[in-house]
C-alpha cells in the first residue's frame, strides 16, 4: 500500500487554512498543498498531483460538492480520493456527502493534534480494497 | 518555533478578529425581520455561523462553537417556516445571537471589548491569550504571595510544591515560563534537577531561577541549564515580574507586517503565501504609485519591492518613500534578477536596507524579513521608548494625544487623556533609595500594560508622572479600568533590605466629546488639574475633570 505523502486542502477560511497546514505538515509530516478558492481546486490540483484531497463544504463561489463533481470529471483526478471537512456531521449529512463519492467527512472544529490521523484513516480506508 | 508556539500565533490572529465576527453576526440577525429566507444577508448569516461553529473549537473554544452549531441548525429550520410565526422565530433568533460572546466567556475568552472583563482579570481585549507559567515553591508563604503577584499582573500561574509533581505534569504539558525555586549546588536537589535538565532544556519553556545562595558557581550551574534571569532571596518580585514580563513580549511579538510591491502577479502572490504561512501578514500592491496613499493608511514594518517595474523603477520609487521624515526608517529591501554586484551598489544607494537576489530561496526570505523587522522594531523602540519603563517617552506620548485627538474630531469619537502620578514618591526614594524607586516606577508600567486595554497609549511624562490615551472611551469607563488599576497598584508589596511597603497613586482623566471645543493641549491641562484635585483631596484616588 501506498504511503500517504501529500495532500491538498481547499478552505476559504485562512485561519482554519493556517492551522490544517501546521497540523499536518508538523504533526503528520505530510506535504500540504492549499487552495483557498473552489473554482481554482482542479486547476491547482492538477498542478500539484495530491494522492487525496481535503474539501471545505461551505465556500463562497463554487461550493465543496461542486468542487467535488469537477474533480470527477478530470481524467489527471478523477481517481483521488476525496473528504469533506465540515461542521455538517448530522447522520443524514454524512450520508449525503458520501453518497456525492466522498471516502468521508471528517468533522469541524478538529483538533489540530489529531487531524492527521483522521486524514491517514481516512487515506488507508480508500486504499484498502474491500 | 516549536509547535504548540505556532499554534498559538495562529490562534491569536482568530482571537483578535472575533469580535469583529461576532459583532457581524450580530448586525446581519438584527436586519432578518426585514429579510427574505435566501437573500443575501440571510446568507451571509447562515455562512458566518456555519464558519463560527466550524472553527471556534479548534482555536480552544469549544462552548462557542457548538453554540452557534446549534443556532445554525435553528436558523437553517426556520427557513420552513413562514407568516406570524416567521417573525416570532426571528425574536427569538436575535435575543439567542445576541448571547454568543457569553459563550465565548464561558471559554474563557471576553469576545467583547467592555470594562467589566477588567474586573474578570483579563484586561486586553485584543490579546486574550494569557501567559501560562509555573512556579516551583517549597516555602508555602512565598509560593501563595508569589502566585498573587502573578496573578494581579494578570498571569495564570500554577504552584508546585515538588519538583516530581512539575516533572509529572510537564510531560504532558508545558507552560511559557517555569520560574524555579531549587538548591542549586546541593547535591540531593541538583542531581535530580541535572538529570530532568535535558527534558527542561528541550522544552520550549522559558526558565527562570530563584536561589537563596548567589555565587558564580551556582549561576553558572543556572545558564547552564539555560535560564534567562536568576533571583536571589530575599525576592524582588516587582523585578522579577518585569523580567517576566520582558521574556513573554518576545513570545508574543506581534506578525510582521510586509508590503510586497511586485509587478510580477503570480511571483507576488508566491512570497505572499510563503510569508502568511510563516504568520505574517502581507499586502500586494500591484500600482507603484500607490505607495504613499497605501503607507498613510497602514503601517507596514518592511517593503519588498521589485527593483525592475515597467513604470517606476523601484530605486526611485524607494528615494520618494525617503522623502518623508516618517519612513526614513523604513526597511526597503529590494527583489531583483539583478546579480551584479556593482548594479546591487548602486540600487542600495538609493535608501534600501538589503537586496535579494530572485530566485530568493524561501527560508532566506523569511529569515531575512523577520530579522530586519526585529532590528528595525528594536531602533523604533530605542528611539521613542523610555528605557526604564519601555513606555513612550514625552514628546511621544504627547504627539499621540495630538494625533488621536486629530482622529476623534473627524470622525466624532470620544476618547479620554488621564495622569498618573505616585504619591509620596520623595518619600520613596529618601527611604529606600533610586533604585527601589525606579522600580517602583517600573511597576507603574508593567502594571498599566497588564491592566489597560491592548489599544490604549501608555507613556512617561516624566519622572513619577505618567500619561495614558484611551480611545473610544468615555469618562465613566475610563474611571472603572483606572480605579481597577489603582487598587491592583496598593496591593503591591515592594522589598527594600527585608523591609516591605507598598506606594499609592493619584489619577485625573480628561474626556474629549464629539464636538467640543478643547484640544489636545487644553485637555492634558484638565487632566492634570483633576489628578491635583485628587491629590489635595486625601491621594490615591481617581478623578474626573
Amino acid at each position: 500500500m501506498n504511503e500517504l505523502t501529500r495532500v491538498m486542502y481547499v478552505e476559504d477560511e485562512p485561519d482554519i487554512r493556517a492551522v490544517a497546514k501546521l497540523a499536518l505538515e508538523a504533526v503528520g509530516g505530510l506535504t500540504v498543498s492549499l487552495c483557498e478558492r473552489g473554482d481554482r481546486a482542479v486547476e491547482e490540483a492538477e498542478a500539484f498531483c495530491p494522492q487525496m484531497i481535503l474539501l471545505d463544504v461551505m465556500m463562497p463561489g463554487m461550493d465543496g460538492p461542486s468542487v467535488l463533481q469537477a474533480i470527477r470529471q478530470s481524467t489527471q483526478l478523477k481517481n483521488i480520493p476525496v473528504a469533506f471537512m465540515t461542521a455538517k456531521v448530522q447522520p443524514h449529512e454524512i450520508e449525503y456527502f458520501k453518497s456525492l463519492g466522498a471516502v468521508g467527512v471528517i468533522a469541524k472544529p478538529f483538533d489540530p493534534m489529531t487531524l492527521s490521523q483522521l486524514v491517514r484513516d481516512l487515506w488507508e480506508k480508500a486504499e484498502k480494497p474491500l | 518555533m516549536n509547535l504548540t508556539r505556532q499554534l498559538q500565533a495562529i490562534q491569536i490572529q482568530y482571537l483578535e478578529k472575533l469580535p469583529q465576527t461576532l459583532t457581524q453576526i450580530e448586525s446581519l440577525a438584527h436586519r432578518l425581520p426585514k429579510s427574505d429566507p435566501g437573500d443575501e444577508n440571510w446568507q451571509q448569516l447562515g455562512q458566518l455561523l456555519h464558519k463560527l461553529s466550524g472553527s471556534a473549537g479548534t482555536f480552544g473554544l469549544p462552548a462557542l462553537s457548538a453554540q452557534a452549531a446549534k443556532l445554525h441548525r435553528q436558523f437553517e429550520a426556520a427557513l420552513l417556516v413562514d407568516g406570524d410565526s416567521y417573525a416570532r422565530e426571528c425574536h427569538l433568533f436575535i435575543s439567542e445571537i445576541e448571547t454568543l460572546d457569553t459563550f465565548a466567556e464561558l471559554d474563557g475568552i471576553p469576545a467583547k471589548p467592555s470594562a467589566d472583563a477588567q474586573d474578570e482579570g483579563s484586561s486586553n481585549n485584543n490579546r486574550p491569550l494569557v501567559s501560562e507559567v509555573w512556579l516551583l515553591e517549597d516555602d508555602a508563604d512565598l509560593g501563595s504571595t508569589l502566585i498573587s503577584h502573578l496573578q494581579a499582573f494578570n498571569f495564570s500561574a500554577r504552584l508546585f510544591t515538588s519538583f516530581t509533581d512539575l516533572i509529572h505534569t510537564f510531560e504532558s504539558e508545558q507552560p511559557e515560563v517555569l520560574i524555579l525555586d531549587v538548591l542549586l549546588g546541593d547535591e540531593g536537589r541538583s542531581t535530580e534537577l541535572l538529570e530532568q535538565s535535558s527534558m527542561l532544556t528541550g522544552a520550549s519553556s522559558r526558565l527562570i531561577f530563584i536561589s537563596a545562595k548567589d555565587d558564580f558557581t551556582i549561576r553558572l550551574q543556572a545558564a547552564s541549564l539555560g535560564a534567562e534571569a536568576f533571583f536571589v532571596k530575599p525576592l524582588d518580585i516587582p523585578r522579577l515580574i518585569t523580567r517576566l514580563e520582558q521574556v513573554t513580549a518576545r513570545l508574543h511579538a506581534p506578525p510582521e507586517r510586509v508590503l510586497i510591491i511586485d509587478d510580477d502577479e503570480l511571483l507576488a502572490r508566491y512570497y505572499q503565501q510563503l510569508m502568511i504561512n510563516a504568520n505574517m501578514q502581507v499586502d500586494i500592491l500591484h500600482e507603484p504609485d500607490r505607495v504613499i496613499d497605501y503607507l498613510l493608511q497602514n503601517s507596514p514594518d518592511i517593503i519588498l519591492m521589485d527593483l525592475q517595474m515597467p513604470d517606476i523603477e523601484g530605486q526611485t520609487l524607494a528615494a520618494v518613500i525617503r522623502q518623508y521624515d516618517q519612513w526614513v526608517g523604513l526597511p526597503i529591501i529590494y527583489l531583483s534578477a539583478e546579480d551584479d554586484p556593482d548594479h546591487q551598489a548602486t540600487a542600495l544607494n538609493h535608501g534600501a536596507d538589503d537586496f535579494l537576489v530572485k530566485p530568493v530561496p524561501d527560508q532566506h526570505l523569511i529569515s531575512a524579513v523577520k530579522h530586519k523587522v526585529s532590528r528595525s522594531r528594536q531602533l523604533l523602540e530605542l528611539m521613542t521608548k523610555d528605557s526604564l519603563t519601555g513606555l513612550l517617552k514625552h514628546a511621544a506620548i504627547k504627539e499621540s494625544i495630538r494625533r488621536e485627538w486629530g482622529i476623534a474630531k473627524r470622525k466624532s469619537e470620544i476618547f479620554c487623556v488621564a495622569m498618573l502620578d505616585i504619591d509620596h514618591f520623595k518619600q520613596v526614594n529618601d527611604r529606600f533609595g533610586h533604585a527601589i524607586g525606579d522600580e517602583v516606577i517600573a511597576s507603574v508600567a508593567t502594571l498599566l500594560r497588564k491592566r489597560l486595554r491592548n489599544t490604549d497609549v501608555l507613556g512617561r511624562y516624566g519622572g513619577e508622572e505618567f500619561v495614558v490615551l484611551m480611545n473610544n472611551c468615555d469618562a465613566v469607563e475610563a474611571k472603572k479600568i483606572l480605579e481597577n488599576f489603582r487598587q491592583r497598584f496598593q496591593e503591591l508589596v515592594f522589598t527594600s533590605e527585608e523591609k516591605q511597603f507598598s506606594a499609592t497613586i493619584s489619577i485625573g482623566i480628561a474626556e474629549y466629546q464629539p464636538g467640543s471645543d478643547m484640544d489636545a493641549d487644553a485637555l492634558l491641562i484638565n487632566a492634570d488639574k483633576a489628578m491635583y484635585t485628587a491629590k489635595e483631596t486625601g491621594r490615591n484616588r481617581v478623578i474626573v475633570s
